[in-house]
């Protein structure tokens, strides 16, 4: 169950969630990207990887409350249709009711699709293969299978091969609204 | 989306719900290092919210969950201290220590700041919310590490170097961490939230908790987090307390 204590009313009369910052487009284009050691995944339309999660097998949303925030989902304003481009396939892509924000959350062979809060720039995919939330996160071949594979080398008891790559202070991805994600 | 306009019927539990928050706060048992903590966030970030002064604001929340933080940053440091001096920590401590980590602060806790926090005061802060956001991802996969190891074969010197390593950079990293966002992000959404958000976000973030952990949530944690610490024989807050310090 997901609380919706802070609701307003959108224009075509839907209930959004007013607390949660996370903004509502009216377009949004689903494409492909290529990320060092994944290949050739899922992204949104400015290059920021989108995963899945296991646990809404059956197209369900079970990244709810405070995992919205980690993983915030991919929306779309009800109503509307995503867009494909790259290797995604249309008719692939749909949408289901997001109980966190009240609008719609765009799938993708049935998964609901989401980004990464600590994605800070195109091209990468911190989240791959985290175990997050109660379950593990992937990002997605255009084919609809997950991809399982950790691009980070395996950190073994050898303390040299943790990563500790100085912070990144690229800036934020923006989430436009009304104009693609 | 950022409306502030509120159903005035989703609001009717309201006290319910503040009586539970109360309980939350005052009835964990063996929040010690933490209730200086709390007072000291209740100082800086208290509200006059008319839901009555029960109901805890964001920032005095987000506090106190920094304070079960603490005390298990202090359990990993004294692991890590263990390790160093040659004794082998007790691994269940180690692991019970991650996964509380991993589900309460990195999974829920976090989640609340960057769903509800960050993003009212990045305009702000803006690099000082990437760098706590990139902060919060290394520390996933340090949990996961940590988990990995304390797992693993503790006889062996690379394994128990490689714990002491992680455990030493999960500390470094997250007391300066929890110490920027008290001192900086915290009071930056006070200042830049309107009361009535800041009400609303204070019954989301109850609701939320309760959803997830239930109504006695801050206490189970920290009957969990004084588990790890009597394994480590840290559990008595006197053991902190210097010999009496002689001035000549």
């Amino acid at each position: 169950m997901v609380v919706l204590l802070s609701a307003c009313r959108s224009s075509n009369g839907a209930k959004s969630d007013a607390l949660l910052m996370i903004p509502i487009p009216t377009r949004v284009t689903v494409t492909t990207g290529t990320v060092p050691g994944l290949g050739t995944i899922l992204t949104d339309s400015t290059g920021h990887s989108l995963y899945m999660f296991p646990p809404d097998a059956g197209s369900q949303v079970h990244c709810t409350g405070a995992c919205a925030g980690t993983w915030p989902p991919l929306v779309i304003q009800a109503g509307h249709k995503p867009r494909a481009g790259g290797q995604v396939n249309t008719a692939d892509l749909g949408t289901l009711a997001d109980p966190n924000t009240g609008a719609d959350v765009i799938t993708y062979g049935g998964y609901p699709l989401y980004r990464y809060a600590s994605d800070l720039t195109a091209g990468v995919a911190n989240g791959q293969d985290l175990f997050s939330d109660g379950g593990p996160w992937y990002v997605l071949h255009p084919n609809m299978q997950p991809v399982t594979v950790n691009p980070a080398p395996t950190i073994t008891p050898t303390p040299a091969t943790i990563p500790i790559a100085p912070p990144s202070l690229a800036p934020p991805p923006t989430l436009s609204t009304g104009s693609g994600s | 989306m950022t409306d502030d306009t509120a159903d005035e019927s989703d609001r009717t539990d309201a006290p319910r719900r503040a009586v539970n928050r109360r309980t939350l706060l005052i009835g964990g048992a063996g929040l010690v290092v933490g209730a200086g903590i709390t007072e000291a966030a209740t100082a800086l970030t208290s509200t006059s919210s008319n839901l009555g002064p029960a109901v805890p604001s964001p920032g005095e929340d987000l506090m106190t969950e920094h304070g079960v933080l603490k005390r298990l940053l202090l359990a990993y440091q004294e692991a890590s201290t263990q390790l160093a001096a040659g004794h082998t920590p007790p691994a269940a401590a180690i692991s019970d220590a991650a996964q509380i980590i991993a589900d309460f602060v990195e999974g829920f806790h976090e989640g609340l700041e960057e769903a509800y926090v960050f993003p009212r005061v990045r305009d702000q802060h803006a690099t000082l919310v990437q760098t706590l956001l990139i902060q919060h991802d290394r520390g996933r996969h340090l949990t996961t590490a940590i988990s990995a190891a304390a797992a693993g074969d503790l006889t062996k010197p690379a394994t128990r170097t490689a714990l002491g390593r992680y455990l030493d950079l999960f500390v470094r990293m997250y007391a300066p961490h929890e110490a920027w966002e008290d001192t900086v992000i915290f009071p930056a959404l006070r200042d830049a939230t309107p009361q009535r958000t800041l009400n609303e976000l204070a019954e989301r973030f109850s609701e939320l908790q309760n959803q997830q952990y239930g109504d006695a949530a801050l206490s189970q944690m920290l009957d969990r987090v004084e588990s790890v610490e009597q394994q480590l024989g840290i559990s008595d807050l006197a053991t902190f307390t210097p010999p009496e310090v002689y001035t000549s």
